[in-house]
């Protein structure tokens, strides 16, 4: 498993400062345009392992490489293990990458306040909700690697592709279904209550992570299992 | 003699191909040669072998450990760990330095050699700080075969490793591969469309055409004892009439200019029909002799 980590942390280090650059770029370009600091981190925090992500998933295709590293002393469970390890660990630098840029524009917007566009981004300016958008990127992010992961597994990128939009579909009808029929008004409330305070905030945050991060080894389980029967 | 691999009535159904009764054996202190046309399911015996398909039937061992159906993960794992593998193209990722091929490798073998390795990057001329994707299809392989070999495998299983390479870089790795085999407990298999290499180092020649098993002979057994005899028509019915081959063990291929005649033992040919010109037999000769021959 930790061979696993390392090849891809190997290949993601090649392209992690370009990301870097362009997700920083990116974010605070909206949130200058959007006049609020919370958009940075989702920025960053979403789009560097996204990309990151697709670029050592589609490595595996390139000059058989799959097939190669099942050729190694690595069992095919610890290849999707180290794998979901490593897009985790790559989700958590992203996250830290948009909590460090959204400082520095912070940092930038006191130092010079009298430039306009900055300064509105310390109006109304909370830890709280860096923090709360924090969790969102990671959630976003966990969310999306739970949802394409099983499907790369049994398929491969190339031709697991092709049947994502089938899956996102479903996963929209069911998040729909189960967001609309099963959560009762009365709990959305209440954590919409929690969310005005410090503890209430982390309490949400940690509720929320411990909830995602069991579907990411719930799609981790799966993967494991659908990796088991491909044949490359 | 203890057997490196050991596959036995192996079989693999594609839609359209069918791999039946694959029956292989390497044993210690030997190179077998594995050779047969594109698709005649070489590679997929390769696959099987390392786990990267399923086999319908049959059974493979590696170092005597079962590897195939009903294995454990982590004994196909402990038997992997003694394995050296080279495809037919480096399949390291394009981004990778050399250099970090090699850490990447020595997270995965526990017998892995840095100094070894370091050593083969220097006797290959491998620049340790460039990327995979900037090396030459010789380097590249280069890099293959030090990877494979720095850990000290027990066996090396080279699928098409020395294609595309010119033939210095061909006899670079051959050398290496020779040096390799100084040691008793190591063995090789290694499928390969250039026959002149397994010529120059095979002991033993298994034949795979349209999925089955068509010969597998000791190497000397077609190149020192076998022969080709050019015959004119008239000597190939005197042949074919002298009960000198067994029914069904004739085999000839029809040309412009005369007719071929496989010998399995060409002492004993020459000894019967001494005016028939006679060669010694390659491996490519044999190989066109027994798949598209005529058969009497």
């Amino acid at each position: 498993m930790k061979a696993m980590v390392v090849s891809d942390f190997m290949i993601a280090k090649k392209y992690l400062i370009q990301q870097l650059i362009t997700a920083s770029i990116v974010g605070v370009f909206i949130a200058i345009m959007l006049e609020t600091p919370y958009v940075v981190a989702p920025a960053v925090g979403v789009m560097i392992p996204f990309s990151l992500s697709i670029v050592i998933l589609s490595l595996d295709e390139r000059a058989d490489w799959q097939q190669f590293r099942l050729a190694l002393p690595l069992t095919r469970a610890d290849i999707i293990r180290g794998r979901y390890a490593s897009l985790a660990l790559i989700s958590l630098a992203g996250v830290v990458g948009g909590l460090l840029v959204t400082f520095l524009l912070v940092a930038l917007a006191h130092a010079v306040p009298s430039v306009p566009q900055l300064a509105s981004l310390l109006v109304d300016y909370s830890w709280q909700a860096i923090a709360f958008a924090c969790v969102a990127s990671l959630v976003i992010i966990l969310l999306m690697l739970s949802l394409i992961m099983p499907l790369f597994s049994r398929f491969g990128m190339t031709k697991g592709v092709r049947y994502l939009p089938l899956v996102v579909v479903f996963a929209v009808v069911i998040g729909f279904q189960v967001g609309g029929n099963s959560v009762p008004a009365e709990l959305l409330s209440n954590v919409g209550n929690l969310l005005e305070t410090p503890a209430g905030t982390a309490a949400v945050a940690a509720g929320t992570l411990a909830v995602v991060a069991a579907l990411y080894a719930a799609s981790a389980a799966l993967s494991v299992k659908l990796y088991a029967k491909r044949e490359l | 003699m203890n057997d490196l691999l050991r596959i036995r009535s192996l079989s693999k159904r594609y839609d359209g191909f069918d791999l039946k009764d694959i029956d292989l054996t390497v044993p210690a202190g030997s190179v077998v040669g594995l050779v047969g046309s594109n698709g005649a399911g070489k590679t997929t015996t390769i696959k099987s072998v390392l786990g990267l398909v399923f086999p319908d039937a049959g059974s493979i061992e590696l170092f005597g450990q079962n590897v195939g159906e009903h294995a454990s993960a982590k004994a196909v794992k402990q038997a992997k760990q003694r394995v050296g593998v080279v495809f037919d193209t480096c399949s390291f990722p394009e981004e990778m330095t050399v250099e970090a091929v090699g850490r990447l490798m020595s997270y995965s073998y526990e017998a892995w050699s840095a100094a070894d390795f370091e050593q083969r990057l220097a006797q290959f001329e491998l620049p340790k700080n460039r990327a995979v994707k900037d090396l030459s299809r010789g380097m590249s392989m280069k890099l293959s075969l030090a990877c494979a070999l720095s850990h000290d495998p027990d066996l090396l299983i080279l699928d098409e490793a020395t294609a595309g390479l010119d033939p210095l870089a061909r006899d670079a790795t051959l050398d290496c591969l020779r040096d390799y085999m100084r040691d008793e407990r190591h063995g090789i298999l290694m499928s390969s469309h250039i026959t002149s290499d397994l010529e120059k180092i095979a002991d033993y020649v298994v034949c795979i055409d349209e999925g089955r098993i068509v010969f597998s002979v000791e190497k000397d057994a077609i190149t020192d004892l076998a022969g080709i005899a050019h015959c004119r028509a008239a000597e190939f019915e005197r042949i074919a009439a002298s009960g000198f081959f067994a029914p069904g063990e004739l085999r000839s291929l029809r040309h412009p200019y005369g007719i071929d005649v496989l010998a399995p033992d060409r002492f004993a040919f020459s000894e019967s029909f001494k005016g028939v010109a006679l060669d010694k037999a390659d491996i490519d000769t044999y190989l066109a002799l027994m798949l598209k021959g005529e058969i009497r």
